[in-house]
């Protein structure tokens, strides 16, 4: 799964219309977090939805709309 | 504030000035003044987004909102996360394979220069006038607290950051974010134990969770929002309150802060110079996508830990009475005998309330069951809860209209002044002395960013595209710390004539939600439209704007909702513009690079 580069034929021809700078000559550094992209965002999104739920969970436990029992 | 207070003020001051202008050995070229020489690590990058967007108001609103309005607030930033994502994929690659020291400078490469010049203008247009408010919010309240003129705040806020951001350009903002947003998180966890501390004997946690939901403040995730309509009312039958409100109106629910906000994180973080600079700063695209992800991870926690505060000093106030009156003008305007007459007998109801929610807290916080198993008490808490509230906005009107006989509700709000008056009564030495600095320094994590976004849009998209393109890097760097200076001083001066009169401020506000849609629109017709070329972009941006506006005078909508229309505005009217354009004489199309 190609995330880092959108995959769409559209977005990568806008990517590619203008002048680019030099790519580094040198590999980079260090692996995407978890050894890929793809993974990483996956887990913020499901840290995302993980930090919801509990949100969720705390108003259902915890709140009493006003003039509602 | 006693002495210890100020040293540790004013020390936190002096050493956010000296730290700032310390990294002048990075601004000695254009590069380095507004890049950093890309050589900003990831974290330092991502602690500088996240103080960016941490303004003082937001910590001095957020709290406020927090104890009148419970935790709603943190809904708008649920589509924060997958905001980031979307931008680590698609905008960060696109930033970083390009030498490009604005985003603006992309526009141009798709659309031509007219396009590039409308967004930076738009972009420097509503960022100059949000930095004035930016400015003078916080300065309002910080006067109170620290005892000085409003006018002598905003010079105080103004004048340093100003300062340290001439001298140190993109890397003195960074630096100093780092250590300003570190003092945030401190003073954030310090009030939170003090609160707690002094909490926790009288209730244990789930209690104090039990006892602020129910006074309706426990409301994180609202699946079902109040209005379900789908058709929005007009602005008139909104204005004389006929028809029902629509889904459209809701202030904050999970859709609204999932998918407007969404659209405004993306335009704030993407499209928006203050923040985009940051993906710019670091070394490569890895270093800039690790920067927006620790804001994915800590944005929403933050927001509830700020919520959360805001909500504890509600049941604060619940155990130890609260004051009737939190604004210092306020509260100043009551010594006349004329409005002391006029409160003593609201005070009176007043003490009288906040006995009554004391007594039925505490016999809700004695259920074994939790207040829901005694309805009766529930309700005698809530119509002490919504008496308290009534009793508190009277006297708000009262010593409003004190002042000027025309003061609207809105005039007489004091959410904002809520944590002020907070923390001057209750935090003991030190610790004030420490939260003071973290207002300070949020407010000043905004002002540097902003400034330094503003003099590179200013130099990079206007200076040396249209006024002077020979300008060697020595003049264009030059130029750069002028404009720095030039907008310090404006915002600085802007901050002081609000001074004179804040109604503008709302105005003003309300002014800059118009655009995040329309730039965020512009840079995703760039992106996902290959067809878009000359004129559709800046014909497609004009339309969004010209959209957010109809939509505005036509119908009663959140603004949050407003990002969503601009957005799509754009892309409507720039794709009806292509279809028009292709009728005429065929354009010419760059070709590929050979990197595609």
């Amino acid at each position: 799964m190609h995330l880092d580069r959108g995959g769409a034929k559209g977005f990568a021809s806008c990517m590619a219309t203008t002048p680019t700078r030099a790519p580094s000559e040198s590999p980079p550094p260090h692996e995407p977090p978890l050894g890929s992209w793809a993974r990483t965002y996956a887990l913020v999104c499901l840290l995302a939805v993980v930090v919801m739920a509990l949100l969720y969970w705390f108003t259902a436990h915890y709140q009493i709309r006003l003039g509602g029992a | 504030m006693n002495w210890i207070d100020w040293i540790v003020f004013v020390g936190f001051l002096v050493y956010c000035v000296w730290d700032g202008m310390r990294r002048s050995d990075t601004a000695k070229s254009l590069e380095g003044y507004y890049a950093g020489n890309r050589a900003i690590p990831w974290w330092a990058a991502g602690l500088s987004i996240m103080a960016t967007q941490a303004s003082a108001i937001t910590i001095i609103g957020t709290t406020g909102q927090g104890h009148e309005h419970g935790m709603h607030f943190v809904q708008s930033y649920f589509g924060l996360p997958f905001a980031m994502v979307l931008l680590c994929i698609f905008l960060v690659p696109l930033y970083r394979s390009r030498a490009i020291l604005t985003p603006y400078e992309y526009l141009e490469e798709r659309f031509g220069p007219a396009t590039r010049t409308l967004a930076s203008l738009i972009f420097l247009l509503s960022r100059c006038m949000a930095l004035g408010v930016v400015i003078y919010a916080p300065a309002v309240a910080l006067s109170a607290m620290i005892g000085l003129e409003t006018w002598e705040s905003v010079l105080v806020i103004g004048v340093l950051t100003t300062l340290y951001t001439v001298v140190g350009g993109v890397a003195a903002v960074i630096w100093t974010d780092v250590k300003q947003m570190s003092v945030i998180i401190v003073g954030l966890f310090v009030i939170l134990f003090f609160l707690l501390r002094d909490l926790l004997p009288h209730f244990g946690f789930g209690q104090l969770l039990e006892l602020a939901g129910a006074a309706g403040k426990m409301n994180a995730c609202d699946l079902h929002p109040e209005h379900t309509g789908l058709l929005p009312r007009s602005v008139a039958d909104a204005a004389a309150n006929v028809g029902t409100p629509s889904f459209w109106e809701v202030e904050y629910n999970v859709w609204s802060g999932v998918l407007g906000g969404l659209f405004l994180h993306l335009s704030y973080f993407g499209c928006d110079h203050s923040q985009a600079q940051r993906l710019l700063t670091s070394k490569d695209e890895r270093t800039s996508r690790l920067s927006l992800l620790m804001s994915a991870f800590a944005k929403v926690p933050m927001q509830v830990l700020v919520l959360l505060i805001g909500v504890l000093m509600y049941l604060f106030y619940c155990v130890h009475g609260q004051p009737l009156l939190n604004k210092a003008t306020h509260t100043e305007l009551a010594r006349q005998p004329a409005v002391a007459a006029s409160l003593a007998p609201l005070q009176q109801r007043f003490d009288q309330a906040l006995a009554e929610r004391r007594q039925h807290m505490d016999h809700l916080a004695g259920l074994p069951e939790g207040p829901r198993s005694d309805p009766a008490a529930l309700r005698a808490y809530q119509d002490a809860v919504r008496d308290v509230a009534a009793i508190r906005a009277e006297a708000r009107m009262v010593v409003a209209r004190a002042a000027d006989p025309q003061a609207t509700r809105r005039d007489a709000d004091d959410t904002n002044d809520i944590f002020c008056r907070f923390i001057l009564d209750n935090l003991p030495p030190v610790v004030l002395g420490l939260v003071i600095a973290a207002i300070f320094a949020a407010a000043m994590s905004s002002i540097d960013s902003t400034l330094n976004a503003l003099s590179a849009a200013s130099v990079i998209d206007i200076y040396r595209r249209w006024l002077r393109p020979a300008a060697t890097e020595q003049q264009a760097l030059r130029m750069g710390k002028l404009m720095t200076l030039a907008w310090g001083v404006a915002a600085t001066a802007m901050a002081m004539f609000f001074a004179g009169g804040g109604s503008v401020i709302e105005q003003i506000n309300r002014f800059g939600s118009f655009f995040y849609g329309s730039l965020l629109g512009i840079f995703a017709l760039a992106l996902f439209v290959p067809r878009a070329r000359g004129r559709a972009g800046a014909i497609g941006l004009l339309g969004g704007m010209a959209t957010v506006l109809c939509v505005h005078f036509t119908w009663k909508v959140h603004f949050l909702w407003y990002n969503v229309v601009g957005c799509f505005g754009v892309l409507v009217v720039g794709l009806v513009a292509i279809a028009i354009e292709r009728r005429g004489p065929p354009q010419s199309t760059p070709a590929p690079s050979p990197e595609a």
